[in-house]
């Protein structure tokens, strides 16, 4: 690297240090949020000393505990709904993989393309057919509809994952008397295990941060956290403290599951278009 | 790396199979009977959350008891109709939307289950008024009433010494009228910098009509041509001289407020009377308690309590007085699968003893009451001393007519809204704000059938119901 | 024939996840498209009221909040996509210059991506009071904060749930886009470097060039999601002042989830619909010319 000029390489520090203060600032705000006392949660000058306490997290989570019926439902969702996608997503994404068949642009274009449609449009028809059959208000609706984002994003990232497989090693088991679907599942699965974790915890972070379908599809006993934090909203002085404990909760496993991915991140967030 | 991909899919599988279980869990527990209330965070959720235990230990059964802020509650509860849900059981349903929750056969009609438990229910005991405005729609009760509001004028008392003038009348007087108001609002203006003449109420889209429309219906103004005497004629009639007068007086009282007061929703124009200095205003009935305390629903006092004084709103000469009536009522869902158990709850609520009760519980922010005995109860006037005055309001209050309980109503509520902040924040002129309402009014009538209105009037008239509470009772 | 044969398992190995997702999507899109022709609003009652043609399309083009809505979400996108893309690149480029702690700061820098655009909504809403943290730094840097709160005045809304989004999404440009600096050779850079290229000529006939492809796949979507932005608005400004800060979604979300007018909910869907099929084709044409996916 040729040499920087010290000046240089101050303003470079200077700017970093910037960088991670503004996108740093909200969150660390917010934590602070959520350990201190009611009183100072609103003054001018801002208050930063104050002793903190874990009440609202107890408060939240133990007794009466609103919040812990939330986390109970957005595991359930959104393991219920990264379960379901991966048998349609892995058969799929073998198929775009190994066959060059017509229509395949198209149709990869097409999965691709319901990323980036607005969901609101076929939420309120969804939402009007399930409430025919009374399941507005079940796991099952919010799992199905989640189905349109984890599926079309399982089948483009796996997919990526399967293309660095070598075709060789599944001609090699087919040789030895394997079909297509044995090669499938003793070859081309097992190497690319990592990958489809990967993919599933990608899908699990979508799932869990999804908030609009749950919106009006949630029921009294499914609210996920987002939407389950929306009722500290009351007239009654907003409780800003139990809000910003419950946001913590919900932030954590997402953060932790990026945090575990590294190097899949770009390959995750570009929806497998770009392999990082 | 494998491996660390690895071992957290492992943990992500581990976490969903224990949340299922724990989920299933939780499930079974909630098999003791409960019911779910869902309720808007007014005074009387505060009153009721403290006496609810009372109630599981009476009957032993559980009451899941929700409060919402106004538009969430109001989102909730119609996506829960038409998405027929079953977790609710008991909802809280404001004055105007009754008719709408009837005629969609969202929730069940009373008037049997009354008729089974006339005695203990007592029907005569409630203001008709009040039943004719908040509970009955076509004939039939809807709903119970947990708190029924009226509207009176609140004022500074010290302030008042100060401007030298006459005390506002807690009786009907010839001389108290809007002009004079003003007078008032202007001479507590000129007090001082800091002194504002009044508070009003100016978000959009729903705040700022519950406030307007107290002003406009006394000063004549009404939505319709014919509502709900029959023939109805759903004509809209907001675009008159009247209204145009009614918009540029409030505009007025704007000018005296706190300039912030634009976006105010309703209790932010309580928290600024007890907080700041505010000359005079006028607003729902609760807020002759709640401007005693330093914040909703807060033990602290404010710094204005015992400082201001309670009359009643001025009139317009050559107009007929008419009060706004508002507040909510308790009903029952039609996917409620707990309806019997429902309607005992709402019984217990609605009872003179509990709703005593309610208004005895410290910190004292609930007087709210629908039964005539209750405002002349000794121990209840020594808390709220101003307990003649909104009974003498309620008994003159029609709601029917100052915000008509049409099944449309929450869509032409929005659009007057919009149009009315629009008038206050310069936007447009009042004579164009009002046109403009009236169009979409027009509009949105007419596409649903309203103009002219195909469906079968019902006559609707105190006396009806005068009528219909006197079959009910024991 | 033989070959249509080899293909029959790529067709049925894609059939269970495409007709899952064709019953998921079409069937409630052409449910919607079928209302869209018909007077319903489901407050007044629960079966349509007649059909009006194409009467609710008309009435979206004639409504100045649907035309405000469309206006906002195009501004938004614009705006903050242009944003992230140049603070993100910016960042790429600072965090490609081998810093201390660069590995560190790149951990922690991905942590506003994670977080759900609601929960992000409620971190921003607490800052933007008149009583919150920005609202006390901004004046700090000479940016007044208007009475009504940042929130609450139409010309600050709108750059408020930008700054949200921009917050939330240039981590995820600048980690992809160093990413793909990271991939370019390092001797072309050197080569360069020796034959007295500045750094803005390395950065523009080197650096981008390699990654337009990456470029174009992250700004479409991008462009596309701010589009689309629904979360955020719903929690800081549910649409207001007025219709400020009201996007396409959110008036959708309003019409068919609020006043549950369902006719005319129905045809904005499937205006914007067509509006989105025309941005992204138009997108994909320009990206992919000659590419494979």
């Amino acid at each position: 690297m040729a040499k920087r000029p010290l000046q240089v390489h101050i303003l470079l520090y200077v700017l970093l240090a910037i960088v991670v203060v503004i996108f740093m600032l909200p969150i660390f705000w917010t934590v602070l949020l959520s350990v201190r006392p009611a009183v100072t949660n609103r003054t001018i000058p801002p208050t930063v000393i104050f002793k903190p306490a874990l009440k609202y997290f107890y408060y939240c989570f133990v007794n009466p505990g609103v919040s812990l019926s939330y986390l109970i439902a957005s595991l359930v969702i959104a393991s219920g709904a990264t379960a379901l996608s991966l048998p349609f997503s892995i058969l799929a994404a073998y198929s775009f993989s190994r066959f060059k068949f017509p229509g395949r642009q198209f149709l990869m274009f097409f999965y691709l393309s319901l990323f980036l449609g607005p969901p609101i449009v076929y939420l309120i028809p969804y939402f009007l057919i399930m409430s025919r059959i009374e399941w507005v208000g079940t796991y099952q609706s919010m799992i199905f509809i989640y189905q349109t984002f984890t599926i079309p994003f399982s089948v483009l990232v796996i997919k990526s994952f399967f293309d660095e497989v070598p075709v060789a090693l599944e001609e090699a088991a087919m040789v030895d008397g394997a079909n297509r679907f044995g090669a499938l599942l003793r070859v081309v699965i097992p190497i690319s295990l990592p990958g489809i974790i990967v993919s599933a915890m990608f899908a699990f972070v979508f799932s869990w941060n999804n908030a609009v379908f749950p919106l009006v599809l949630s029921g009294q006993y499914t609210t996920p956290l987002p939407i389950g934090t929306l009722n500290y909203f009351a007239v009654a002085g907003v409780g800003w403290n139990n809000i910003a404990a419950t946001s913590i909760v919900t932030m954590v496993p997402p953060m932790l599951i990026f945090l575990v991915l590294g190097k899949y991140l770009v390959r995750g967030l570009t929806f497998g278009a770009v392999k990082g | 790396m494998n491996n660390r991909v690895r071992k957290a899919g492992v943990f992500v599988v581990t976490a969903a199979v224990v949340s299922t279980l724990l989920f299933g869990g939780t499930l079974c527990q909630a098999q003791k009977t409960t019911i779910n209330v869902l309720s808007v965070q007014d005074p009387f959720w505060f009153a009721l959350e403290k006496v609810v235990p009372q109630y599981e230990k009476e009957t032993g059964v559980k009451v899941n008891l929700q409060g919402l802020a106004y538009d969430a509650m109001h989102a909730k509860l119609i996506t829960s109709f038409i998405g027929k849900t079953k977790g609710l059981d008991v909802i809280t349903i404001d004055q105007m939307w009754l008719s709408q929750y009837a005629e969609n056969r969202w929730i069940v009609p009373l008037t049997s289950y009354i008729k089974a438990d006339r005695e203990e229910v007592r029907m005569n005991e409630f203001v008709p008024e009040a039943i004719h405005t908040m509970s009955e729609w076509r004939g039939d009760i809807y709903a119970m009433p947990i708190a029924p509001y009226g509207q009176f004028v609140m004022y500074r008392t010290d302030l008042l010494d100060q401007t030298g003038m006459q005390a506002p009348p807690t009786e009907p007087a010839a001389w108290w009228t809007w002009d004079k108001y003003m007078e008032y609002v202007e001479k507590f203006d000129q007090l001082g910098q800091d002194i504002y003449g009044t508070v009003i109420v100016g978000a959009q889209p729903v705040p700022i009509v519950h406030m307007y429309t107290q002003l406009a219906v006394s000063k004549g103004v009404r939505w319709f041509k014919q509502f709900p005497e029959a023939p109805w004629d759903f004509t809209p009639t907001i675009n008159t001289a009247k209204n145009v007068e009614a918009l540029k007086y409030y505009k007025k009282l704007y000018e005296h407020s706190p300039e912030e007061s634009i976006n105010y929703i309703w209790y932010d124009a309580g928290t600024a009377f007890s907080k700041k200095d505010i000359g005079i205003f006028f607003w729902w009935s609760p807020y002759g308690y709640l401007v005693r305390q330093a914040g909703y629903m807060v033990e602290e006092p404010s710094p204005n309590a015992g400082k201001y004084g309670v009359a009643l709103l001025p009139f317009e000469p050559g107009v007929p007085q008419v009060y706004s009536l508002g507040g909510w009522t308790l009903g029952i869902p039609a996917y409620s699968v707990y309806k019997e158990e429902a309607w005992d709850f709402i019984k217990w609520a609605t009872s003179g003893r509990i709703q005593k009760m309610m208004a005895l519980t410290s910190p004292h922010q609930f007087n709210d009451f629908a039964r005539e005995k209750l405002f002349t109860d000794e121990d209840i006037i020594e808390y709220y001393p101003w307990l003649s005055t909104q009974l003498y309001t309620l008994k003159l209050g029609n709601g029917k007519i100052t915000r008509p309980p049409i099944p449309i109503y929450s869509t032409l509520e929005g659009f007057y809204g919009l149009q009315l902040n629009s008038a206050l924040a310069g936007l447009k002129s009042p004579e164009v704000a009002l046109a403009d309402a009236e169009t979409q009014f027009n509009l949105i009538l007419k596409q649903n059938f309203y103009l002219p209105y195909g469906a079968a009037s019902y006559d609707d008239t105190l006396e009806s119901v005068e009528k219909l509470i006197q079959e009910l009772s024991p | 024939m033989l070959k249509l044969k080899g293909y029959f398992l790529a067709y049925l190995l894609i059939l269970p996840s495409f007709v899952f997702l064709v019953a998921l999507i079409f069937y409630p899109l052409g449910f919607s498209l079928y209302h869209s022709f018909q007077n319903w609003n489901l407050q007044i009652s629960p079966v349509p009221l007649g059909f009006v043609g194409f009467g609710n399309y008309l009435n979206a083009f004639r409504d100045p909040t649907f035309l405000r809505s469309l206006a906002n979400s195009l501004k938004l996108s614009i705006m903050a996509t242009a944003i992230e893309f140049t603070l993100g690149l910016g960042v790429a480029l600072l965090l490609n210059a081998s810093l201390k702690g660069g590995n560190v700061i790149r951990a922690m820098l991905i942590m506003p991506t994670t977080v759900a655009p609601m929960v992000a909504g409620f971190l921003f809403r607490y800052l933007y009071y008149v009583d919150g943290l920005i609202s006390y730094l901004l004046p700090w840097f000479g940016v007044s904060v208007p009475k009504q709160g940042i929130l609450g005045h139409p010309s600050t809304a709108l750059w408020a749930i930008a700054f949200t989004d921009i917050w939330e999404w240039t981590p995820f440009f600048a980690i992809i886009l160093l990413a793909g600096l990271q991939s370019i050779r390092a001797e072309i850079i050197e080569a360069a470097r020796i034959d007295g290229a500045s750094f803005f000529r390395v950065l523009w006939h080197i650096l981008l060039p390699n990654l337009t492809f990456v470029i174009f796949i992250i700004i479409m979507i991008r462009f596309m999601q701010t589009f689309n932005v629904f979360d955020i608005i719903y929690v800081l400004t549910m649409g207001g002042p007025g219709a400020s800060t009201r996007t396409l979604s959110y008036n959708l979300y309003y019409e068919g989830l609020v006043n549950y007018n369902v006719g005319y909910a129905s045809a904005i869907g499937w205006i914007m619909i067509i509006i989105i099929a025309i941005i992204i084709n138009s997108f994909i044409i320009f990206a992919f010319k000659g590419k494979e996916l």
